[in-house]
């Protein structure tokens, strides 16, 4: 089956193009279609991974050859498809994932008259997706990479009526735009150093290359630029919390489970080349770290619950980033799939809940839902525990690998921070619980639960968040950490630091107290928070407002951006330029209009002139001879 | 009798002197073109005398040439003038500067 | 057959048909410039078929002699590069033409002067002799003239004497630096000559060499258009009607570039070591600038025009890279530029046709009432932002993969223009296509099918192009190389050193 693994992307670009030149006709069946596309295409996956399982540890890469893309002299780039433990496993989160939330949607988005669109747009996502992980060389991977970042535009804004999700769009695009240019670059440069951007050739070659490490700093760096803006890592993290715009299902698929992890993704495919720069590691976790606390301290001021999971997942994602600056990228990868599972799940569940109560997103006006929705209710509290790290879902498993990581690393410090990122994801998530789903009730209107075609998909989600740590229940010797082995390399038994089950403990201590914490303020009803609100208003805004970033851009890059702009195209352009090319006009005009005056229009003038100009003439021969 | 070549030229300066001044000074326009014949029939003059002087006819047939043109351009330019002088009653030059700047 | 001859004065015929018949219908006068731009077309495809695509020299050369002296020569011949120039001209014309269906006034003026329009450009791209490529390139002036000055919209005047004085003012320097170098071909065995082969032969002192390209980077930056000689281009594509700005973008600004590779290049190449990066830091400011003058714009025509003054940066500098990978995508993307520009044009027409505005302000929530429409503008508009899959993501990387390995810098540079037009696109498509509707925009009807069979072929071109872009780079590359091989090998052989011909790295 590993020749047919070109049909998990062919079958979902087919159903983009199905839904897009058919999607009226279709109707409802577009969403079944798009879902039935998928479920086909994790189906082949699996049949892949069986068939990738089969074969020894060292052997488990298999390139499938499409066809020449670009070939001008030397360089030679190939529509190539790899399937290896990395990509394999990438390949059946976004299929399997995204036919649960593809099946979802069919729910969700039932009264929406452009559902045909919608489901071209999902489908077209996966497809690009699909490239991303499975591509062969840096060429095609920028293209799933773009690819993605076009549907995620497309489907953030996919209600552009309102100017503020068409605005969000745009500014999606435009800031992962940046970080992909420099991305760009980087992979110029592996060319222009290795001369192939094929994996196969280029990753190998690093290791026993000639180039300094310089180099190799560079090309990190620069593909790590690419990385933040994709995985929304501080600074680049700004498009994100506005995303939020788009359809929850949107949310879910996009900017949870799959486009956004496409930037650990590529970091631990070329781990090579941070290896051997060795600073552009540090680098990466430094912004790891960094991300994970800011936006767990972010998370804490948001009304809005989406917002919250935005903030949410950009931490997680920090988390992976840090998880990959400690070289621990399998753990990094198995916190990617445990979160693809229970932050789609609580995408999803807030979709429900969305849907029940019409489309409110402010927590302020939620409270008691459990009773109107206990299963999404509890699927949602399922994976907010998870998320907390408590055990034994399987969010305390992928968390706590990486918190070992670092404590194993040696670098305590470090250690600590990311305790404290814990403690604070812990007590957001349940900050959330309590203000949505316990407590009184201050909706209006009549929530109700979903129907089953939205049901089904929570609950199996659910059983992922729940029994996902089954993949990795150790680092080292984990399922998920043995099979990526080959292309991350194994994991090695700690030597130093605190021994699995004290660190283990450490960790579940932080997150019951960050769960406790939130029981205090927002479930115990001793606190006041809504007085606490008010009280701390400052604080509360510089949190809700995501430390102000956003308006420091804007003063600071967008306002002078755009004066800038302007005095180049009205100052200098109008008036400089074409007005140096109109001033030669008017120079010209200028000397006509005194030189006509010797046009007198009167014959006798011209025949002095004649006169003259004989006699000038005489003179001169007669002076020549 | 051989009358030197000067005297000739010298008749035909003099009548090409008056024909430039007349047309420079005069104002109607039918002098001028008069001036004019008389600067042509100077320079006639002196391509006859040239070609006595030379003993051969090719100032005389240049002289034809140049009596030709002078016709046809009597021809046109006094047409002009009658259009003009029908049309302003006037046939002052001063008064005809269509061709102004 | 000559078929080169008959695919440039094909169009010519049309001419000829149209001019004298007074008093044909319109609808007749549509139809024969549409039948005859199409068999053009096919006529061209005939060439693409004669094309051996391995060959670097000219093929299908066709020599007569014109005037004996000066030794005029009737020279035509195609290569890897001309060849697609050719195309393209052929390819959007008939485009152009059936877009114009909607023009009322002096039809039969109006199609003759395109077909006469067409005839010039297809020579400049053919002519191999140097007074007979002038030749052509000032036909091609005259009906641009009048169809800006004619057809065009409120200050068409104005804009068309800009154009054609702005041309001129280029043209006058290069007609001066073709006769100075007919008057020293003399020492060349055939005698003095215009044919561009023999002239390459020429041995010019490097002061004269310096001179004569500048002469001919004049005449083909005002084309181009290089900053700051950029000016014209605005006014002209803002005031043409949609069918001339769409060929005086895609096709008329690839004259400029064009001739910088086909003469500059190859007739001077100690000028062009001498002036490369002056011409490319030009190209890098072309980029930036045109991006960033185009972010404030609020006639969406004139934003497509600064976008143009962008992306033929990139032209630019791709081929002033002189290595194999940034003339191949500096050739590339002249093709897509005039894929993705001309169909900007044609969809800003469309939408011009139903709302009679171009200002940006005005406009919004276009695509719910006219979802194909805003789709298809939207897919252009992603092609010229360089989205890999379309056509000038291939060109654009290219191009700065071959500028990134002889010069850092200037590629870094470039590269933000990619950011820039996803802002200034994206910006202009949700002025657009997003937000509420103005009361008296909701009701526009979607494409028509006149309007889709237009938008059909170009759009198809451009998913094609980006996904199998084989099909032209495997034809433009050897001509391409041995352009750059030229150039350098001239240069190594003179008194500077040379760079690489291929942006490999080391560890191949």
């Amino acid at each position: 089956m590993l020749k047919w693994v070109w049909l998990v992307p062919v079958l979902s670009l087919a159903g983009a193009a199905i839904n897009l030149f058919a999607g009226k006709k279709l109707g409802r069946r577009a969403g079944w279609l798009a879902s039935a596309l998928m479920v086909a295409a994790f189906g082949i996956a699996l049949t892949v991974l069986n068939d990738l399982a089969k074969l020894p540890g060292n052997e488990r890469t298999f390139i499938l050859h499409l066809y020449d893309w670009v070939t001008v002299g030397s360089f030679r780039v190939a529509v190539d498809l790899r399937v290896d433990p990395l990509s394999v496993t990438m390949m059946l989160v976004v299929t399997g994932v995204g036919a649960l939330i593809h099946v979802y949607s069919i729910g969700y988005m039932e009264h929406d008259p452009r559902r045909g669109r919608f489901f071209a747009f999902m489908n077209l996502f996966a497809f690009f997706m699909l490239m991303l992980v499975l591509a062969e060389n840096f060429l095609i991977l920028y293209l799933g990479w773009e690819g993605v970042g076009l549907c995620s535009y497309l489907l953030i804004g996919f209600w552009f009526e309102r100017t503020i999700a068409a605005n969000a769009a745009k500014k999606a695009f435009v800031t992962t735009r940046i970080g992909d240019t420099f991305m760009l670059i980087g992979v110029v440069l592996v060319f222009l150093r290795l001369g192939s951007l094929d994996f196969a050739k280029v990753l190998s070659q690093g290791v026993s290359s000639s180039q300094p490490s310089g180099v190799f700093t560079v090309i990190a760096l620069l593909l790590l630029a690419g990385a933040i803006g994709k995985s929304a890592q501080v600074p680049l993290h700004v498009w994100l919390p506005d995303a939020m715009e788009g359809p929850t299902p949107v949310s879910a698929l996009i900017h949870a489970a799959t486009m956004v992890t496409a930037g650990v993704y590529l970091v631990a495919r070329t781990h090579v080349f941070f290896e051997i720069s060795g600073v552009a590691l540090t680098v990466v976790l430094i912004v790891g770290l960094v991300t994970a606390v800011y936006a767990a301290t972010a998370a804490l001021g948001q009304d809005d619950f989406k917002r919250v999971l935005a903030y949410s997942t950009i931490s997680q994602l920090g988390f992976m980033f840090f998880a990959l600056g400690l070289k621990a990228y399998a753990a990094a990868i198995f916190l990617l799939v445990t979160h693809s599972f229970y932050k789609a799940l609580m995408f999803l569940s807030a979709g429900s809940v969305m849907h029940a109560l019409d489309d409110e997103t402010d927590m302020k006006k939620m409270g008691g839902l459990i009773r109107v929705m206990p299963i999404t209710g509890t699927v949602f509290s399922l994976g907010a525990l998870a998320l907390a790290g408590v055990p034994p879902l399987a969010g305390f498993f992928s968390k706590d690998q990486v918190i070992a990581a670092a404590n194993h690393g040696g670098d305590q410090l470090a250690w600590v921070v990311a305790l404290v990122a814990a403690f604070f994801s812990a007590l957001y998530i349940m900050r959330m619980i309590f203000l949505t789903f316990a407590g009184r009730p201050r909706w209006q209107g009549h929530p109700y639960e979903s129907p089953p075609v939205m049901l089904v998909p929570l609950i199996l989600l659910a059983v992922g968040a729940v029994a996902g740590g089954l993949l990795g229940l150790s680092a080292v010797t984990g399922k998920l950490p043995a099979f990526l082995a080959p292309v991350l390399g194994e994991v090695h038994q700690p030597t130093r630091g605190m021994s699995e089950t004290g660190l283990s403990l450490i960790s579940v201590i932080v997150a019951l107290l960050g769960v406790g914490g939130a029981w205090l303020v927002y479930g115990s009803g001793r606190i006041d928070w809504v007085a606490l609100r008010v009280r701390s208003a400052g604080l509360q805004r510089f949190l809700q407002g995501g430390w102000y970033v956003d308006d420091v851009y804007s003063t600071v890059l967008v306002a002078p951006g755009k004066a800038g702009s302007a005095v180049l195209a009205y100052v200098f352009d109008a008036g400089f330029i074409d007005g140096a090319v109109n001033a030669v006009g008017r120079l010209f005009r200028a000397l006509a209009s005194v030189g006509r005056r010797v046009q007198t229009g009167l014959v006798r003038n011209y025949a002095l002139a004649f006169l003259f100009g004989v006699v000038a003439i005489f003179v001169y021969v007669g002076f020549r001879l | 009798m051989n009358t030197p070549i000067a005297y000739f030229l010298v008749v035909s300066a003099a009548l090409f002197t008056i024909g430039t001044v007349g047309v420079l000074v005069r104002k109607n326009a039918l002098v001028i073109f008069m001036s004019v014949e008389l600067q042509l029939n100077a320079v006639n003059l002196a391509l006859v005398a040239f070609s006595r002087m030379h003993g051969n006819l090719t100032g005389q047939v240049l002289a034809f040439f140049s009596m030709v043109v002078a016709a046809a351009e009597v021809v046109v330019g006094l047409a002009i003038i009658v259009a003009i002088y029908r049309r302003r009653a006037s046939a002052n030059v001063d008064d005809v500067n269509l061709l102004k700047w | 057959m000559k078929w080169l001859t008959l695919t440039t004065f094909l169009p010519l015929a049309g001419v000829v048909i149209l001019l004298p018949w007074r008093g044909v219908r319109d609808d007749v006068a549509r139809v024969v410039a549409m039948v005859v731009s199409v068999a053009t077309f096919v006529v061209s495809l005939v060439i693409l078929g004669r094309f051996d695509g391995s060959a670097t020299g000219f093929q299908l050369v066709e020599q007569a002699t014109w005037v004996r002296s000066p030794h005029l020569q009737y020279l035509m011949g195609v290569d890897g590069i001309s060849l697609f120039m050719v195309l393209l001209t052929t390819f959007l014309m008939p485009v152009a033409i059936l877009a114009s269906w909607p023009v009322e006034k002096n039809v039969r003026f109006y199609m003759a002067s395109f077909l006469f329009l067409e005839t010039g450009m297809i020579g400049s791209f053919l002519a191999l002799d140097l007074l007979l490529f002038f030749l052509f390139f000032e036909a091609i002036l005259f009906p641009m003239y009048l169809i800006i000055g004619v057809w065009g919209g409120e200050r068409r005047v104005y804009s068309a004497v800009k154009f054609f004085l702005y041309t001129m003012f280029g043209s006058a320097f290069l007609l001066v630096a073709i006769l100075f170098l007919y008057a020293k071909s003399g020492s060349l065995p055939g005698g003095p000559t215009f044919d561009l082969r023999q002239l390459v032969h020429l041995g010019l002192s490097t002061a004269a060499a310096r001179w004569l390209f500048l002469a001919f980077l004049v005449a083909f930056a005002v084309k181009v258009p290089l900053f700051p000689l950029h000016t014209w281009l605005p006014d002209a594509h803002t005031e043409a009607p949609t069918a001339g700005s769409v060929i005086l973008a895609a096709i008329l600004l690839k004259v400029g570039a064009y001739g910088l590779i086909r003469f500059n290049l190859a007739l001077f190449p100690s000028g062009v070591e001498y002036f490369r990066t002056f011409v490319q830091v030009l190209a890098v400011i072309g980029i930036v600038y045109g991006a960033v003058v185009a972010l404030i714009q609020t006639d969406v025509k004139r934003l497509v025009a600064y976008s143009s003054v962008s992306h033929l940066g990139f032209v630019v500098l791709g081929t002033f890279a002189l290595t194999q990978q940034g003339m191949t995508g500096g050739v590339m993307q002249m093709i897509n530029h005039g894929l993705s520009t001309g169909a900007l044009f044609l969809l800003v027409g469309m939408v011009y046709d139903r709302l009679h505005t171009r200002d940006l302000f005005e406009m919004g929530g276009l695509a719910k009432g006219m979802p194909w429409l805003m789709g298809a503008f939207l897919f252009v508009a992603l092609s010229s932002l360089g989205l890999p899959g379309l056509n000038n993501f291939v060109g654009e990387f290219l191009v700065i993969l071959g500028t990134f390995a002889t010069n850092r810098a200037l590629g870094a540079i470039a590269a933000t223009g990619v950011v820039l037009a996803a802002i200034y696109l994206l910006w202009s498509y949700q002025r657009m296509a997003h937000g509420t509707v103005p009361e008296k925009h909701a009701n526009h009807p979607d494409l028509t099918v006149r309007e889709s069979a237009v938008l059909a072929p170009v759009l198809a071109l451009i998913l094609v192009i980006g996904v199998y872009p084989k099909l032209l780079l495997d034809r433009i590359n050897p001509t391409a190389t041995r352009v750059v091989n030229q150039v350098v090998q001239s240069q190594t052989a003179g008194t500077g050193p040379a760079s690489g011909t291929q942006a490999a790295g080391e560890g191949s």
